[in-house]
Parts: structure tokens; sequence; C-alpha cells
């Protein structure tokens, strides 16, 4: 059998396929300890994430193996090839063969890092060209925002030509985590491909639909549960710690500037995320000039600046724009706009709503 | 370490709230139980918006009657050392006073077996007819949608998470729809929707009141240069050109007063602050 001919859950199927990616994994059991393999397989005619949870540890991406009595199954509403102790996995080291790439495609807000390889489609924008070194000789790269109706991503791209404002589809992009967020990375070879569509960017989600990183993402609802670390921030003029005191353990005599922070929990009736925004907008909604934050200048105190930001956020409804970063145990939201909602905006989500139910 | 998760706190209607009759039975040491309500909402805590319409203060504690578009919760404010700001909080509303409060819900049983709930407030907070409107448009979709689950997993007899979810239901609707159907199997939602769309249109006059407010405040704001004030008489006429009867005038300067936009210079007088 081949990829293209598997429709659906099956058992007992013989496929002979390319190790397209190989990675390991270990599994998370109280009661036992031990490794399963994930990745894609591929033939001539596509490609199938699959798992092992019985694998030949020899065995590496690029070889070509058949194997015997494996089955497919629904993981995440896509089908898997699953490889366990009642399957046999043989290598095929003489055999040689061209693997279809098909990647599944997904909306921005729903990128995994499960998902190696993706097609996805949206509009470019921000457009930023550095130089780098590589094997002695200079080299482009290209990072840009890409943004659909879910949400936005940032890109690398190496050696491919990118111009803002142009809306593509990109086929086979590299997803991975960095600090948080995910990001794509293509290359001179990756497709991509200009597409005639507008996306409309302006949605605001549930809190319980985001289940992931994602950047640019608008969410609607009252702060609760502001920190006592909020407010006004002493910070290192050279590591940028936050300060205790007025100097640094590691920097005494470099000085401090004053910063503003806040942390609070956004609740919005589908859920909670935990929120954070900076100098940015805080000093916007507190109304604070840069003398205001001048150490030398302010007679602000941390307790003022507190109750300043309890009396502005507690209370009122608000729309966020920001980016949804994956922290140590949960999502953290980092806040880049914020509006309080009138009634013209109450008005907008409700239509969103409605248009939600219809 | 691993972390604590924390509790989240749901929005709900206090009709959900008055008709829950189901509270999970909880081990020594568990803290408060969770109760399951008519639409299947497993909670703890909830995030409520409201109308102070009574208030009873006492040295260790006060009582707070909040009404919704759907009718009231109970507050239950303790004095205590660890959160004193809460009951500080409490006792400086006033009847009207519009407020934003999420705290814990506190089940209890009478000696006939009826169960009722209080809540006790983690925190309140004074809000406006801006913050009101947006929660009671949220909460009444929040609850559309869970009602809208029902339903399709009615359809499915006992029903079936996955396939909720399919139909584009989060995994929480999915869940408290199969929750309903198991505890409260007859509940009748299509009552509750008829109470939401009865809900939804004091929503609407709601709106309405916001316009009449902005109306009174411009009167009065015109009319009180001379620092006397603006005559009763004077709010009373100009708003019956525009089709606003007494009561209305007398109910508006009533919120208008406790909301300190307005105050009574001498009698029946007003200035805006």
């Amino acid at each position: 059998m081949n990829i293209a001919e598997i429709e659906g859950e099956t058992k007992g199927i013989d496929v002979t396929v390319k190790i397209v990616s190989l990675k390991q994994a270990e599994t998370k059991k109280s009661s036992s300890q031990g490794v399963y393999y994930y990745g894609i397989l591929g033939d001539e005619t596509g490609t199938m994430p699959f798992t092992a949870w019985n694998f030949p540890t020899t065995l590496r991406q690029g070889d070509i193996v058949e194997i015997r009595n494996c089955s497919v199954g629904k993981y995440n509403d896509s089908l898997r090839i699953y490889v366990d102790s009642r399957s046999e996995v043989l290598l095929k080291p003489e055999a040689e063969m061209n693997v279809k790439r098909v990647y599944r495609n997904y909306k921005i807000k729903n990128i995994t890092p499960k998902d190696l390889y993706i097609s996805v489609e949206g509009k470019v924008s921000d457009v930023i060209k550095k130089n780098y070194e590589k094997d002695g000789s200079s080299r482009e790269v290209t990072y840009f925002t890409l943004s659909d109706d879910t949400g936005s991503i940032r890109v690398s791209s190496f050696g491919r030509e990118i111009m803002e404002g142009r809306t593509v589809k990109i086929e086979g992009a590299k997803v991975s985590e960095y600090n948080g967020r995910y990001r794509l990375t293509i290359f001179e070879n990756t497709p991509v491909i200009m597409i005639d569509k507008a996306f409309d960017t302006g949605k605001t989600y549930d809190i319980s639909d985001v289940n992931g990183p994602v950047d640019q993402i608008s969410l609607a609802g009252f702060a609760i549960a502001i920190s006592d670390r909020s407010g006004l921030l002493r910070r290192c003029n050279t590591c940028r710690k936050m300060l205790d005191d007025v100097r640094c353990p590691d920097h005494p005599d470099d000085g401090f500037f004053l910063d503003l922070f806040a942390s609070f929990i956004l609740t919005d009736g589908s859920g909670e995320m935990h929120s954070t925004c900076g100098k940015a907008v805080l000093s916007k909604l507190l109304s604070l000039g840069e003398q205001d934050l001048d150490p030398m200048k302010t007679r602000l105190t941390k307790r003022e600046v507190l109750e300043s930001l309890k009396k502005a956020l507690y209370g009122r409804p608000f729309l966020m724009k920001g980016d949804a970063v994956q922290g140590e145990n949960n999502l953290n939201y980092r806040v880049k706009e914020i509006t309080e909602l009138d009634e013209k905006g109450i008005s907008k989500l409700l239509l969103e709503m409605e248009a939600d139910l219809a | 370490m691993m972390q604590r998760k924390r509790e989240t706190a749901r929005w709900i209607f206090s009709k959900e709230l008055k008709d829950t009759t189901v509270v999970e039975e909880t081990k020594e040491g568990e803290g408060r139980p969770y109760i399951i309500t008519p639409l299947g909402t497993r909670i703890k805590r909830i995030l409520l918006c409201g109308s102070v319409t009574s208030r009873n203060v006492e040295e260790n504690m006060t009582r707070l009657t909040v009404a919704d578009p759907t009718g009231s919760f109970y507050l239950s404010i303790f004095q205590s050392e660890y959160t004193p700001e809460v009951k500080a909080s409490a006792d400086t509303l006033e009847n009207n006073s519009m407020v934003l409060v999420y705290g814990r819900i506190n089940p209890f049983k009478t000696n006939e077996g009826a169960l009722y709930f209080s809540v006790n407030p983690e925190m309140i907070i004074r809000a406006d007819s801006g913050a009101l409107n947006y929660w009671s448009i949220r909460t009444a979709h929040l609850t559309r949608r869970k009602i809208y689950a029902i339903r399709e997993a009615k359809k499915n007899g006992a029903g079936d998470i996955e396939n909720l979810v399919k139909l584009g239901y989060s995994r929480d609707e999915a869940e408290s729809a199969i929750n309903s159907l198991k505890h409260y199997g007859n509940y009748n939602v299509e009552a509750f929707l008829e109470a939401l769309s009865m809900a939804e249109k004091s929503l609407v006059s709601g709106g309405k009141n916001a316009e009449v407010r902005d109306y009174i405040l411009g009167i009065i704001a015109e009319n009180s240069s001379d620092g006397k004030g603006c005559r009763y008489e004077d709010i009373v006429e100009a708003a019956s050109k525009k089709d606003i009867d007494q009561s209305t005038v007398d109910e508006v300067l009533n919120i208008l007063g406790s909301d300190g936009e307005i105050f009574e210079v001498s009698l029946k007088r007003y200035k805006v602050i």
C-alpha cells in the first residue's frame, strides 16, 4: 500500500517508505520509563506523520524501510502511522525513493512544532534584511511577519526573496520554538506562491481558543488580580535586571533606570490568561511622561503608581492586542496595545459574537 | 515544585446559580466543593457584575445583594486580617453602586434541605454601566453557547464530547453539555433562553438609559452656571420635551448621584461634579 491509498483508520497494513524526519521522545508515565520515536514517513505519493513505540535504534533519517503490520489511527484530527511491537521494520539499504512532499495547511493560531513542516498562508509585513557570515562569506537573511485572520508569526527566510505587503502561500515552512514563541523558517527552495486573498486580521478571540504561542492576537475582558510586583520598577542600567534596592548586586556602580510593569490575569468568561505589559503601554494608560520616569526628577512612589494602575485597569472592559508566549507553566499574554472598550467597541464585539452563533 | 493551578472564575448569570441543585461531595481537606449548574458549568469561583440593591454592614460581616439582568447574587464579606481591603471596599458601596466582583461560591443547606448559594468576594471593584453592559452581553453569549451545546448533545442521546468539539464547541462547553444532561436531564433550557432574551431586552433599554443619563447630565451642566445648581423642575421640563417621563428622571438622578457625577447643592437643585 502507498501513502496516497491510505484514506482512513486501518490495521495490519504494509508500507515501504522513506524516513523523512525522525525524532525521539520519552514516555511520561509514573509507573514506567521509556522512549518512542516520531516523525514523517513518505513515498512517491505523499507523506504521513508516524509514531513508533518499537523502532530499531540503528535507523536514521533518509533510510528506506519496509514496515509490516502497522496501523493507521487519528491524532489531532490527522491520520498517523503507528508502529508497535506487533510490527516488523526492515531496512532496504539498496532502495531509492523520491518522496512527494505534502504539507498540512495550518491557520497561524493552530501551528504546532508537532508538525515540523507545514503549509501556511498570510500577508507579509515588517520585512527586515540582515547579513550574517557563513563559511567565510556574507549571506542575507530576511525576517518578516506573516499574518492571517487568526494571528501572526515571525518568519526567517534564508535565500528566498520576500516582498512587503504581498499575500503568499508557503509550502514546507519549518516550525520551531524559540523563547516560548513559534517561528517559521524557509529556504531557497521552499515554494512561496503569490495568492490573491484578503485576511480579516481584526478578530477578537476567546481565551479558551488560544492553545499555543501566537503573535498579534486580540483578546477582550477584565483585568483582575493585579500583582503587587506591578507598578514602578528599578532596573540596572547594564543588565536590566529588576532591583530590590538602588544598587545591582552584579553592577553596583552602574546606576538604575525607572521602568513600568504590570502583571495581571485577563478574564473573558471562556478562560483566564496571565498577562503582562510594559512601559510603552502603561505610560500611555497612566499618562506618564519621560520626566515622571526620570530617577532624578520624579516624585512618584511605587505605591502611588500601583494604586493608579489598579484604578486604571480594574472594573473596566478592555480590548488588548499582544503576543501569547509559552512560559514555564502556561501561556503568557504580552500586551502591546490596550484600549478601553467603549459602547462602539462593545457593539463591534457583540456583532462578532452574533456571527459566531449564526 | 508543581505549581497549583489557579481556579478559573466563570461568568454566569444569577439565574444559573440560583437554579443549581448539584454540589459535588468533597473529602476532608479538599476545601470548598465544586458545584454543577443546570447548564453543566463546574465551578468554585465566579466573576459577576451588577448593581447593589441592598446592603447590611456590620462590624464583622457585610451582606450585599447584587442584581444582574436575570436576578440577584447574595454576597457575604467577612472581616479578614488577610484581605481587609475587601470588606473596606464593600463598606463604601451604596445602593445602586455598580460592582465587578470575583469570589468563591459558598453553598449551604437549610435544615429543610433547601440549597442556597452565597458568594464570598476576593475582590470588589466599583464598575460603570460600560462594564455591566459588556459583562452582560458576554455572559449572555457564553450562556447561549452552552445551551446550544446542550441542544446538540440531546439530539445525540447522551451526547459525545468529541462530536460537540467537531461541531465547533470548546472542550469546556462540550463537557458542560454532557454534565448538564447527566445531572439535569429534565432542566428546561428553553425557559432559560427566554429569560436570556428578556435580560437582553432590558440591556437594550439600559442602553437607552445611558442616552437619557447623558442628556440629563447635559441639562444640569448647562443650567448650573449661576452656582445655585439646576432646578429639578427645569430638568423635568427639559426631559419631557424628549419624551422622558418624571419617574425616569428620578431614577437617572439617583444613579448620577450614587455614581458621583452630580450632587444636590440644596433641596432639589443639582450641580455636575
